[in-house]
């Protein structure tokens, strides 16, 4: 083996650049050299299913079935349960100290977590002090939030600053609403939250609408929200972040009102939903990334996308930044309008199809904006 | 119009570099050397790096040498920071094309020399030969021993049951 791969800094910095929790448990089990750096690693940048972490420090098999009388009456009584040992409790405490976010799981349940917290009595302050992240799933519904809270409140010590909530596909949206509410009455504002795909047939519903982000500042959505939900999410006065991940089906119409998004700073969107950009106005955005060109790209939208930019630009006179991912060199006519605007400050062209195009029409884009920072191309792979 | 300023780089098997001062400055702890010593004729030594590897360091520094400078306060736990050092050019993918043991050789010199781009764009490289991998093949990629103790593969085996992906 190299001196370099047993050296911890260089080590670090490799492991850093994996792009998953699977590389870093291979690289974990590789020799004891590489353990403690990927195992610090892993606990530090990826959720940890605190289900496993239960079923590890005391095993049980759990059979639900559904019954009268809650989520308590819904499971057998694990009875196979071993005692938790100091190794257990040790391992918990130390790599509790490392772990940033969790997921929930049906079969946690909250005597799992006392019980926990009981073997770890004499540990001072909260066994996860760097928690910031809550991944929950569907299944968790079936918890109540009072026993949601009891969870939190005696593994973490409450006053842990959860910060990020993420709900997997196909929470329901009243349980999301009610969720939020809960963590902003508790004291604990949530400022990001992340929602998953709806339910095939399910769109956010009018009656829950987005009233309860009063605390939210970024907002990430996997699946494109319908005309109705973005006009709820321009009524969010804390607004300041929101990406869409995905493209939608088809680009679709929107005849509705105008949309204003009064605080909004940063967005991300797919190009799919241009019909409802196009009757979007946000006077303070800085940072748009508009991803799946390829999504929409015929010669009438292609237009249409050009004149997008004309209005954005003009609306949003603090506009400093613009990233097009999925973009082929030929369209970049699209960015005519920003050419000699002295607020543009970066560009960024990622996962660009650059076609027969030459350095030349980009050179022309980076030499035409006069206070440009910074100007980043990367290929298609 | 007066010639660039140049320094003398002496590597550890003891040969001489003169290069300008502008590629030089690329390693932040030359750039610190010559401010604090001044400028001198006398070559500035670099015992941990030897003539082939510093070659080819000085080879990355040449080719960037008008980039800008990273910023030594960039919070490298800001997602914006971490992608755009991450983001590896054509010229650099074809110049970390070497052999596993001038890989490693430059990413040790350009942590010591401090020239963070070059150990990104080292670190990424060695990152994408990991990825996708079993730890036997990275064991025999690199050719490592596996040095665990039953009893700590045995450990080993109860933390990965809670922290492997679900």
């Amino acid at each position: 083996m190299h001196r370099a791969l047993e050296t911890p800094v260089i080590l670090l910095l490799i492991f850093e650049e994996l792009d998953s929790a699977s590389s870093l448990m291979a690289c974990a089990k590789v020799c004891r050299g590489w353990h403690a750096e990927a195992m610090f690693l892993r606990v530090k940048s990826y959720p940890v299913s605190l289900f496993n972490l239960i079923q590890t420090m005391a095993p049980i098999l759990l059979n639900t079935t559904d019954g009268e009388g809650g989520f308590f009456a819904s499971l057998d009584v694990p009875t196979d349960r071993r005692a938790i040992t100091s190794l257990d409790s040790s391992l918990l405490t130390g790599v509790g100290a490392n772990v940033q976010s969790i997921s929930f799981d049906l079969a946690l349940d909250p005597c799992s977590v006392m019980m926990i917290r009981g073997a770890t009595r004499s540990h001072i302050g909260p066994i996860l002090p760097r928690l910031k992240g809550l991944v929950i799933r569907p299944e968790i519904e079936r918890w109540d939030l009072t026993s949601i809270f009891t969870a939190l409140d005696f593994l973490f010590s409450i006053s842990s600053p959860v910060t990020t909530v993420t709900f997997a596909d196909d929470c329901d949206a009243s349980y999301v609403k009610g969720m939020v509410e809960s963590f902003a009455m508790n004291q604990l504002p949530i400022s990001r939250l992340c929602r998953g795909r709806l339910s095939d047939e399910d769109e956010w519903p009018d009656d829950i609408g987005y009233d309860f982000l009063w605390d939210v500042a970024q907002v990430e959505l996997l699946q494109p929200p319908s005309a109705e939900e973005w006009c709820q999410l321009g009524d969010c006065a804390s607004l300041q972040e929101l990406i869409v991940r995905e493209p939608a089906a088809s680009t679709g119409c929107y005849y509705g009102p105008v949309v204003n998004f009064q605080r909004l700073q940063t967005l991300q969107v797919p190009w799919t939903m241009l019909a409802l950009l196009e009757h979007t106005v946000i006077p303070n955005l800085r940072h748009i990334t508009l991803t799946s060109f390829g999504d929409a790209s015929h010669e009438g939208l292609v237009l249409r996308k050009g004149s997008f930019i004309s209005t954005l630009t003009n609306h949003s006179p603090q506009l400093q930044e613009i990233h097009l991912h999925d973009i082929f060199v030929g369209a970049l006519d699209i960015l005519q309008p920003i050419l000699g605007l002295k607020h543009i400050k970066v560009i960024k062209l990622l996962d660009v199809d650059w076609g027969n195009a030459q350095d030349e029409d980009l050179e022309t884009i980076a030499l035409s904006l006069p206070l440009l920072q910074t100007f980043v191309l990367r290929d298609k792979r | 119009m007066s010639a660039a300023p140049q320094v003398t780089l002496e590597s550890s098997d003891g040969e001489k570099f003169k290069v300008d001062k502008e590629v030089a400055e690329r390693s932040v702890l030359i750039k610190n050397m010559i401010e604090d010593v001044g400028e001198s004729d006398n070559p500035i030594p670099l015992p941990n790096v030897n003539a082939s590897v510093l070659k080819k360091v000085l080879e990355y520094c040449e080719h960037h040498r008008g980039d800008p400078l990273p910023a030594a306060d960039a919070d490298p736990s800001n997602d914006d920071n971490r992608k755009r050092a991450t983001e590896i050019s054509d010229w650099d993918q074809k110049f970390i094309q070497v052999d596993q043991e001038m890989l490693f050789e430059i990413i040790l010199a350009a942590n010591y020399m401090d020239i963070k781009p070059l150990l990104d764009v080292g670190c990424k490289t060695v990152a994408n030969m990991i990825k996708g991998k079993t730890p036997e093949e990275i064991r025999k990629l690199f050719n490592i021993v596996n040095d665990f103790t039953p009893e700590e593969e045995a450990q080993i085996k109860k933390e990965n049951e809670w922290a492997e992906d679900r």
